[in-house]
């Protein structure tokens, strides 16, 4: 678009910064003449006022007029967009505390304009408001403003100023163009509550009104504004299903509900195939999309894969997730201007697409993006400085875990001293971080039994569960041994684990033995 | 040229004054150059505020108008 600014300072250096749009500058000064004249000669499709409050106040009558003058443009250009600020008026008076004090005092001038230009906005749908008190509450009078080239050359605004209203000034142009994402997708685990829902169950997650878990539960407020601003969510999860419907319907302190996602995808599956397949059911291009999640490498996976979908970087601390939502994600993927009732009702408009289980066929070459982590594995046997980490993983891990058997470290010790038993515990790290030990496998060579296998939810998909295996039957060979078997007990939360049996070569022994259905693996 | 802070420098006033790549050299001064105009100047003194850190005062802006005195001042700031 093509933008004129007016002011009553020198923005020169705010020009380049407007992004995306040609930007011409009124001449210095110039605002009411050209606001009143009949015949003023710029060419634009938005005019932008944008005033100094320290210069507004000490021009008299000008305060007064110009919001006048703006109704009176604004109606009289009816197909020009008017963007009017709000103003800082600075105390850098001698006044010092008087100027409060008074319904004619400097800080009543400015609430007075800015109550003005508040009406005329109201009274015309082409004219919005640039809160400029948005870049001065975060960043403070100090750094944005600079009395060297204010004196030097009426410039009064640090280069922080021109940067972030250039910023926010282009974020409007979007919002009032439409130009903006329309979905936001959601992880679960770390994100829209602390922890690890497979891990710490229900009333173990992060999730209330006290410490970490009110960062998450403001954090869903914010996200349920947005969908109140009419952006639709979805949620793409690697979780079991009944888990999370436990969540939605017991948790207390929820604030986003089920029907407040217009598409669910928890399951097992990569989350670029889910991804994929709900811009297919939304009839929405994947440029519409934006991508929640704290984990780096579904980070990874999906901008690799899909770079058009917008994925910002997720604070490391759950307390910097307010303010790294609304700086980070809301202005610059959701900006919004004016919240319409056809805006309230989107999410009931797609409503009424299905819902699947994220099972679907890959459409990801996974393999490739896999040997792109660059994964480092740690395997180690009988490793005595793993007991307690390993007897934790018995009592936590619950979806990749074949049989669920609780151990407390004697028990895993026991097995580390014993001719008979080896204990595999399997570190991970690639190249976005180290996850420390999140794999442990247990062999029995009397009995050719596997009574723990599991990993960590944490890197389900990755395929290093295949060199786990890897590891016990290169040592089940060596000790002579033609076969390995294990029991598999399913529960309401490992189907994942059966899967991968089915596909690593084993097969059904027996399917109905106490406690469980028996497998076993030819090693010959 | 090899300096970093001098290679640096000519960067940053090459990229405020919106010349060609080469047109600014070490030697270069506001004289010298058109767009090295009043305006083009603050820009270039705002440009070395943010990359640099430094808060040239009213003075200062009037006198490090060329790239020897840009360097020496920011030199003279332990940059």
């Amino acid at each position: 678009m093509r933008i004129h600014v007016l002011s009553n300072v020198n923005l020169a250096p705010l020009v380049p910064r407007i992004t995306g749009h040609e930007v011409t500058l009124g001449d210095y000064g110039d605002v009411l003449r050209t606001l009143t004249d009949p015949n003023t000669d710029f060419v634009a499709e938005v005019l932008m006022v944008l005033l100094d409050g320290d210069e507004l106040m000490d021009s008299g009558d000008l305060s007064a007029e110009i919001p006048t003058a703006i109704d009176n443009f604004a109606k009289s250009h009816p197909e020009m967009m008017v963007i009017t600020s709000t103003i800082c008026p600075s105390p850098s008076t001698s006044s010092t505390y008087e100027i409060s004090q008074t319904k004619d005092g400097r800080s009543a001038q400015g609430r007075a304009y800015e109550s003005a230009i508040v009406e005329v906005a109201t009274a015309n749908a082409n004219v919005i408001i640039f809160d400029v008190k948005l870049v001065f509450d975060k960043y403070g009078r100090e750094k944005l403003t600079s009395s060297t080239f204010w004196y030097a050359g009426r410039i009064p605004y640090t280069t922080l100023w021109f940067e972030e209203c250039g910023r926010h000034v282009a974020g409007l142009l979007d919002a009032y163009a439409g130009r903006t994402r329309k979905v936001l997708v959601c992880d679960l685990d770390g994100t829209l509550w602390g922890g690890i829902l497979g891990e710490d169950g229900p009333s173990g997650i992060a999730l209330g009104e006290d410490g970490v878990g009110k960062c998450y539960r403001d954090l869903q407020r914010q996200i349920k504004t947005l969908l109140e601003n009419g952006v639709l969510l979805a949620l793409i999860s690697k979780n079991n299903r009944t888990e999370v419907d436990d969540v939605f319907t017991g948790h207390p302190m929820m604030i986003l509900q089920p029907e407040d996602f217009v598409a669910t995808r928890v399951g097992w599956g990569d989350k670029v195939s889910s991804l994929m397949a709900i811009a297919e059911d939304l009839s929405l291009g994947l440029d519409s999309f934006v991508f929640l999640d704290d984990n780096p490498v579904e980070r990874a996976m999906i901008s690799e894969n899909l770079p058009v979908v917008a994925v910002p970087d997720f604070p490391t601390r759950p307390e910097l997730l307010l303010e790294w939502f609304v700086d980070e994600v809301a202005f610059p993927y959701f900006p919004r201007v004016r919240v319409l009732d056809s805006d309230r009702n989107k999410t009931a408009q797609y409503q009424a697409r299905n819902e699947r289980i994220s099972e679907a066929e890959s459409v990801v070459d996974l393999d490739a993006f896999i040997e792109r982590l660059e994964i480092q594995l740690d395997i180690r046997t009988d490793d005595e400085f793993s007991v307690e980490r390993a007897a934790q993983m018995t009592q936590k891990t619950n979806q990749f875990n074949l049989t669920t058997k609780r151990c407390t470290p004697d028990q895993i010790k026991a097995w580390m001293d014993s001719n008979d038993h080896a204990v595999f515990t399997l570190a991970y790290q690639d190249r976005f971080g180290d996850e420390g030990i999140v794999g442990l496998a247990v062999i029995a060579l009397s009995t050719a039994d596997i009574p723990v296998f599991l990993l960590s939810c944490r890197i389900i998909g990755r395929k290093v569960e295949r060199s786990l295996l890897r590891c016990i039957e290169e040592f089940a060979v060596q000790n002579d041994l033609t076969e390995i078997k294990c029991l598999f007990v399913p529960t309401e939360k490992n189907s994942v684990s059966a899967e991968f049996l089915n596909e690593s070569g084993w097969v059904i022994e027996k399917a109905e033995v106490v406690g469980g259905i028996s497998y076993r693996k030819d090693l010959s | 040229m090899s300096d970093p802070l001098e290679l640096k420098v000519v960067a940053v006033v090459t990229r405020e004054l919106s010349v060609p790549p080469g047109s600014i050299n070490l030697l270069s001064t506001s004289d010298d150059v058109d767009r090295w105009d009043s305006l083009g100047h603050l820009q270039i003194c705002m440009a070395l505020e943010a990359e640099f850190g430094v808060s040239p005062g009213l003075e200062e802006v009037g006198q490090i108008n060329s790239i020897p005195a840009i360097i020496a001042y920011l030199r003279g700031m332990g940059i």
